[in-house]
Parts: C-alpha cells; sequence; structure tokens
C-alpha cells in the first residue's frame, strides 16, 4: 500500500504549478475573457513542454506512456489555478480513448501531433450538447449512440454557446455529412472514457474547492467585525471546517480512483463515478461558504473569487452532473460479503500491474523541460525539480 | 501511490479470517453488565487472549503480537466484517493500555499491561465530568497529594465500561494554583478502594454500560501517576489522539450499515431519490475508507497528521447518521415499531444504530470541537476567546 505520489510526481506539480502561477494569474485570466479565442498559446506551449499532451500517450507514439494517476496532480492544479483550457478532454479523455480505440493507422497519424501538443484534441461523451474548445482543437472526438468518430475541424461547424462562466468557451459542433473517421473500438472504449471524465473532473473540482476555501480563509483571517478577526467566530469557522472535511476525503476518493484506473483495476470505474459524486458535492459545499464567508466582498466582479465560483459550477453540471451518476451509484451491486469496494479490489489473488513507464522517462523528461523554461526566462528562482 | 495489498498482508487476511470464523461465537451476547453477557463476553476474550489476538497491536514484549498498522487495520477489518462482539476492554485495549506504554515505567507496565490482555481487570476512562464536558481542562476532581499517597475527590461522569470496571484512568488536578492546562495529573487506580461509587447510567437507548463515578477521600499510592506529576494534560493528548484515531475497522461497519440500506432501498422500490442518496452515501462512504487508508500509510511511514483524525471523526458520524436516518425514513410508520426489546430493555438493533450514531456525534469530543480543531489546527484561523 502506498498513497504517496511519486517523487517524478511531486516534482510534475512543482512544474505545473510553476507554469501556471505565470501563465493563467487571475489578472491573465480576466485579460483573456476579451480574446478571439479566450486562450493563451504560451499557456499550451509551456504544457506541451512538459510534456503534458504526452502522458497519456503510448510510448510507440511519440507518448510518455503514462497513466491517469500521473495526471492527477496537473488537473488538480489546473482547477487551483482556475485554467479555462479544456484539459480534461485534452490530456485525459481524448489522448486515452484513440490510443485504446483507434487503428494503427489512425494511431499513426494523429497522436504524434498530439505528444507533441501541435494537434490540440478535445472530446464530448454521447448525449453531451456542448463541446468545450472545440474552436482551437485541430481534433473533435465525438460519442456517438453506436460509435465514436474523430473530425479534423474543417469536417465540421462550430456554432459558439455563451457560458455563465465568461472563461468557458463551449460550442455546438454539427459535422458535414460523411466526415470524420469512426474509432473502430470506439463503442467499447466508452465507458472507460467516462471514466476518466468522471476521475479527471473530479480532480478540477477538487483543486478549485481547495482554492475557493484557501481564498475564504486567507479573508476571514484579516478581515475585522465586532473588533475581531471574523475567522474567530464559530459561525464562520465551523462553515470552513465542515467545507474542508468534505474536501480532504473528496480530494482522497478521486486521487484512489485515479491510482486503480492507472492500476486496471477491477470496479476501477465504479471508484470513478464515486470520486466524481464526492468531488461535486465537495466543491458545493466550497463554493457555498466560501462566497458567504467572503460576504459582500466576494459578490463583486472585481473581487476574482467568481472566477472560482462560476468554474465550479459549470463544473458541476457538466459531465452529467451530480444527480444521474448517484442514482447510477446507488444501483452498484452491493457484491462481497459487506459491500467495501475496495476491501474487494485490494483482496484479489493475482494483481494487475499498471503499464506505466512514465516514471523513468519523466525524470529526464522534466529535467530538459526546467532547462527549457529557464532558456525561455519563464522561471525565476528555483530550477524545476 | 499503488493501492495493493502485499502477498504477505493477503496471507495475513486469509489466516486471521480463517481463526475468527473458527472461532467465533454462534450467538449475539447480552450486554457485558449483566451476569449472563459478562461470562459470555468473558469466554470469547480468553479465547482472543490464548490465540494472541487479544491486542494484536501492542508489542510482543507486553504480550501482544506487534503488528504494524496495516496488519492492524487487516485484523480490524476482518474482526468487524463478521460482526463480532465489542471487545470488553475496549479503553484499556485501545486507550489505557497504550498511553501507558507511551508514557508508563516499566514497573507499571508489568503491573497493568498483562490484567488488559486477559481481562482480569477492565478499564474505564474517567475525563469527563459534570461541569467538565467540551471545556475539558476545566475538570475539578482533585487529587490531593500527601507523602507518598494522593486523595481523591471529585465526580467523573459519561464513564463506559463504568459499571464492569476495576480499574480507571483518570485526569485529577494535583495542583490547585497552577492555570487550566497545567497542575493536571494522569492517574491509574483501582476502583474497589474505599470512596469509590459506581452510579449506572442508563442511555436513552436502553444500553446501560454508562456510569457516574463518585470519588469521596480516595486514597491511591502516589506510583499511580502516569508520566510526571502535572503533566497529564500532554499524556491524556495521546489517549485522546487515540481515541479519533484511525478507523478500528469502522470503515468497514460503515458499508455494513451501507449494506443494509440498500437492501432496504430494493425493498421499498428503489425510488429515483432514494438511489441517488444511496449513491451519495456510498460515495462518501468509499470516501471515508481510502481517507483512513491514507491516514494508516502516513502514520505507518512515521509520518504524523494532527488534524485527520478529527475530519475522520467528524466525517464518520455525520455519513454514518445519515445512512441510519435514510434507513429508518425508508421504513415509513413502521420506523417507530419495537417488535420485542433486549436484555435491560435495550431497543433493537435498528434504533440502536441509529441512536449510537447520534451518541458519535457527541462523544469523543462533540463534532464542534472536532470543527474547532480542524479550523484552528488545520486551517489556522484566530482562536476562540478562552479563559
Amino acid at each position: 500500500m502506498n498513497y504517496e505520489f511519486t517523487a517524478e510526481q511531486q516534482a510534475f506539480r512543482a512544474s505545473v504549478r510553476k507554469v501556471f502561477e505565470h501563465g493563467a494569474s487571475a489578472a491573465r485570466l480576466r485579460q483573456l475573457w476579451d480574446t478571439e479565442t479566450g486562450r493563451a498559446a504560451d499557456l499550451w506551449d509551456d504544457l506541451s513542454t512538459l510534456g503534458a499532451p504526452a502522458i497519456l500517450v503510448p510510448e510507440e507514439y511519440g507518448g510518455l506512456g503514462g497513466t491517469e494517476l500521473d495526471l492527477c496532480p496537473l488537473l488538480e492544479e489546473s482547477g487551483w489555478a482556475c485554467v479555462p483550457d479544456a484539459l480534461v478532454e485534452g490530456l485525459l479523455a481524448g489522448p486515452a480513448l484513440l490510443a485504446e480505440a483507434a487503428t494503427e493507422e489512425q494511431k499513426a497519424k494523429w497522436l504524434p501531433g498530439v505528444a507533441r501538443g501541435s494537434s490540440r484534441l478535445t472530446f464530448a461523451l454521447p448525449g453531451t450538447r456542448y463541446v468545450p474548445d472545440a474552436h482551437v482543437s485541430d481534433l473533435i472526438i465525438l460519442g456517438g449512440r453506436d460509435e465514436v468518430r474523430v473530425y479534423e475541424r474543417d469536417e465540421v461547424a462550430l456554432a459558439p454557446v455563451r457560458s455563465m462562466d465568461p472563461a468557458r468557451r463551449l460550442f455546438t459542433v454539427t459535422p458535414r455529412p460523411g466526415s470524420g473517421a469512426r474509432l473502430p473500438g470506439g463503442r467499447a472504449a466508452l465507458s472507460r472514457a467516462e471514466s476518466r471524465i468522471h476521475a479527471g473532473s473530479g480532480a478540477v473540482l477538487t483543486g478549485l474547492a481547495e482554492r475557493m476555501l484557501r481564498m475564504s480563509v486567507d479573508h476571514v483571517k484579516v478581515r475585522h467585525q465586532f473588533g475581531r478577526p471574523v475567522g474567530s467566530f464559530q459561525a464562520v469557522k465551523h462553515l470552513l471546517a465542515q467545507a474542508t472535511s468534505l474536501v480532504t476525503l473528496a480530494t482522497r476518493s478521486v486521487r484512489s480512483a485515479s491510482c486503480l484506473l492507472a492500476q486496471r483495476a477491477p470496479h476501477a470505474q465504479d471508484a470513478a463515478l464515486l470520486a466524481r459524486i464526492c468531488a461535486v458535492e465537495a466543491e458545493f459545499e466550497a463554493n457555498r461558504v466560501s462566497l458567504q464567508t467572503h460576504g459582500g466582498i466576494g459578490f463583486t466582479f472585481e473581487h476574482d473569487l467568481h472566477l472560482w465560483l462560476k468554474r465550479g459550477k459549470a463544473m458541476e453540471t457538466a459531465y452529467g452532473g451530480h444527480r444521474e451518476p448517484a442514482r447510477r451509484a446507488g444501483l452498484l451491486p452491493m457484491s462481497g460479503r459487506h459491500g467495501v469496494l475496495t476491501t474487494q479490489i485490494l483482496g484479489r489473488s493475482s494483481p494487475i500491474r499498471p503499464q506505466s513507464r512514465l516514471s523513468g522517462l519523466c525524470g529526464n523528461g522534466y529535467m530538459l523541460l526546467g532547462v527549457c523554461l529557464l532558456l525561455v526566462g519563464l522561471v525565476t528562482g528555483e530550477a524545476p525539480a | 501511490m499503488e493501492l495493493e495489498f502485499s502477498p504477505e498482508q493477503r496471507e495475513f487476511r486469509s489466516r486471521v479470517r480463517a481463526w475468527l470464523r473458527e472461532n467465533r461465537p454462534t450467538a449475539r451476547f447480552d450486554p457485558p453488565d449483566t451476569e449472563h453477557g459478562f461470562a459470555q463476553h468473558m469466554q470469547w476474550e480468553k479465547r482472543l487472549f490464548h490465540a494472541g489476538y487479544a491486542a494484536p497491536g501492542w508489542p510482543a514484549e507486553v504480550g501482544g503480537l506487534g503488528l504494524d498498522l496495516w496488519a492492524q487495520l487487516i485484523y480490524e477489518e476482518e474482526y468487524a466484517r463478521l460482526g463480532l462482539p465489542e471487545r470488553l476492554n475496549k479503553m484499556g485495549l485501545l486507550h489505557g493500555g497504550p498511553t501507558v506504554l507511551a508514557h508508563g515505567t516499566e514497573q507499571q507496565q508489568r503491573d497493568w499491561l498483562p490484567g488488559i490482555l486477559d481481562c482480569s481487570e477492565i478499564w474505564c476512562q474517567g475525563f469527563s465530568e459534570p461541569g467538565a464536558g467540551s471545556d475539558l481542562a476545566s475538570l475539578r476532581t482533585t487529587g490531593t497529594i500527601t507523602g507518598d499517597e494522593i486523595i481523591l475527590n471529585g465526580q467523573k461522569t459519561w464513564t463506559s465500561a463504568g459499571p464492569i470496571a476495576t480499574k480507571m484512568f483518570a485526569l485529577v488536578r494535583t495542583d490547585p494554583a497552577a492555570a487550566r492546562h497545567h497542575g493536571i495529573s494522569f492517574v491509574v487506580f483501582d476502583l474497589r478502594r474505599p470512596g469509590v461509587e459506581v452510579r449506572p447510567l442508563r442511555q436513552l437507548h436502553g444500553h446501560s454500560g454508562f456510569a457516574e463515578v463518585f470519588l469521596t477521600d480516595v486514597r491511591i499510592p502516589a506510583t499511580s501517576v502516569v508520566g510526571p506529576v502535572n503533566d497529564g494534560w500532554r499524556i491524556a493528548q495521546t489517549s485522546l489522539r487515540l481515541e479519533r484515531g484511525v478507523g478500528r475497522g469502522v470503515h468497514t461497519k460503515l458499508a455494513q450499515a451501507l449494506r443494509g440500506l440498500a437492501e432496504a432501498v430494493q425493498d421499498a422500490g428503489a425510488d429515483t431519490g432514494a438511489l441517488q442518496r444511496l449513491g451519495s452515501l456510498r460515495a462518501w462512504t468509499f470516501a471515508y475508507e481510502q481517507a483512513t487508508y491514507a491516514l494508516t500509510d502516513t502514520l505507518a511511514r512515521g509520518g504524523a497528521d494532527e488534524v485527520m483524525p478529527s475530519i475522520l471523526k467528524l466525517r464518520l458520524s455525520e455519513i454514518q447518521t445519515a445512512i441510519w436516518e435514510e434507513r429508518l425514513a425508508m421504513l415509513g410508520e413502521e420506523a417507530e415499531t419495537v417488535d420485542e426489546l433486549g436484555p435491560g430493555g435495550e431497543l433493537p438493533p435498528r434504533h440502536r444504530e441509529y441512536w449510537h450514531s447520534r451518541a458519535n456525534e457527541i462523544f469523543a469530543g462533540t463534532n464542534e470541537i472536532q470543527k474547532n480543531i480542524i479550523g484552528e489546527q488545520g486551517l489556522g484561523l484566530p482562536r476562540e476567546p478562552r479563559r
């Protein structure tokens, strides 16, 4: 048993945080609202330099052959920083689906570009009407009732749909008749794609929630009323403590689900569903509590809190929301003697090992990256590990 | 991260499971404060003791198995899984004994620990007082040191296992002039001494097992103090942390309660709202279990986490209460009905478990106290105004 991220994964998180701090500050995020694409090309370039788009791409196609767990720190950090890009689709669900469901020929055509970051991806589960970031994607993967098809950008017509979150870019996607390429293994791979969306969006949600709580804690420490910091009042303190307890457990469930997906463990998909539910409920509470403890200042457009509040609400309701996943979780069979999910998983006799070779490769990748970042002057102070 | 028990751990699980299955009692025991129930529990405890399973986590030198934290967790999971009887000497095994192990002298360990293991002495905890609950440091029971004796006067209450206990570990004020947290000592003494009066308290779900303990000029030897005199507050933190600690198989019990709820939801026709609530509770049970495992991993590596036990205790009591509330709600008007009361007038399991979950929001530090700990120690928020 081991519940710690590896040194490589921790170093990766530190590098990602630096990239986001530099390229996705709140001021920068506000500037991006009014740009044509709403996306920062340099941020994507930095992520590509980090090797992020390559993580879920197999080595034979120029990727790092990593896992859902390797990407988990990045997704948490993207929530923490409120990065608007569709990273759950573009870094996790999309590449993994191509790797699982495309023909050798298709993979050879698409995946090297995906791994380099020169070809961006987005993805939508069946039944999803709005596709995020389709306008900056070179490949758009649409899950349908009977099949999964991949479209290049000029094969579809995009119509923008405004989100309450000024940073989110949503589109309805209408493919030209007869266009696109079918993924032969697409239908069979869809449920795993959904599990990656569950775990990945869960990681974004817990990252968002952690940041909202941090902003709130910082605020109530300095805001004085009745001659005392308002954070000393139980009425305020207990709201934040309660939300913290939910977020702490939700973070654990998301990381475990990501790890179980990476291990190809039986019931890993159930774990991902459960993790999504916890993450939504925890973020819901953090969202509510953080505005409440900020008071009036939190309700202004000038204050940055609403960037996180709106993203949180959007991520709660996207991807099937909460209620349908909760209903499905209620229907899961209570198999086993007492229904402990992980005891069933962990109690099995022949372990299936994860297929990760990321750790070996990434150490070097990160070192290279560190050098690159230093060269382009992005990083001041300590070098990335 | 790697979520996988080792082959040795899996082998240990099978061995424990086989032994418990082979040796477990077949009937449900009466409460331990009835004569028959006590005899039943004692017989089971002796069987555990002779097999070496009385205190798997204690060091081998003092009669335990010296198991690491993961093996202890496996043992507790298997114990809970079979729904085996609550341990008779829980307070000694989980709190008193480990505190003596951590802070007691060799002589104290030799004198006291064997009795906990074979249940020749049943221990109880004397922390709470009528005027000192959440504000434990305001306790007023005194221990007056005179030469080689300490004379105890005061009252302890909400004492679990009080009616059957023969020894108490308690916090008493040995220096009345010192400030609140100072001047308190941690003592262990025999409840059969003159001046001790134990009055059983019946709990709202019919269980007794609770008591208030009156101490009037109780003379105990000065060697009863664990750790330095007047340093009892620090010593007690060991016990309090253990009480809120790493589970003891409670995640398994939570999953069992959930299974019962799932069956009730099925029986009632599985409407959408009920399934959603069940699904949500299942998600939190999974999260609770994983947080328990993660804390076990931290502690097994020699790390520390002062706040996680409070987070776990808070969430456990909330999830548990929600499961049992939902269970009762599923039953409609049948929920309030009782076919037959148990020994001593106790309520049947579904009511007992429900009310017990409510108690869990109060004991071992109320949930409000846990939120203070999370807010102040975890988030660094300014402290409550305190004396």
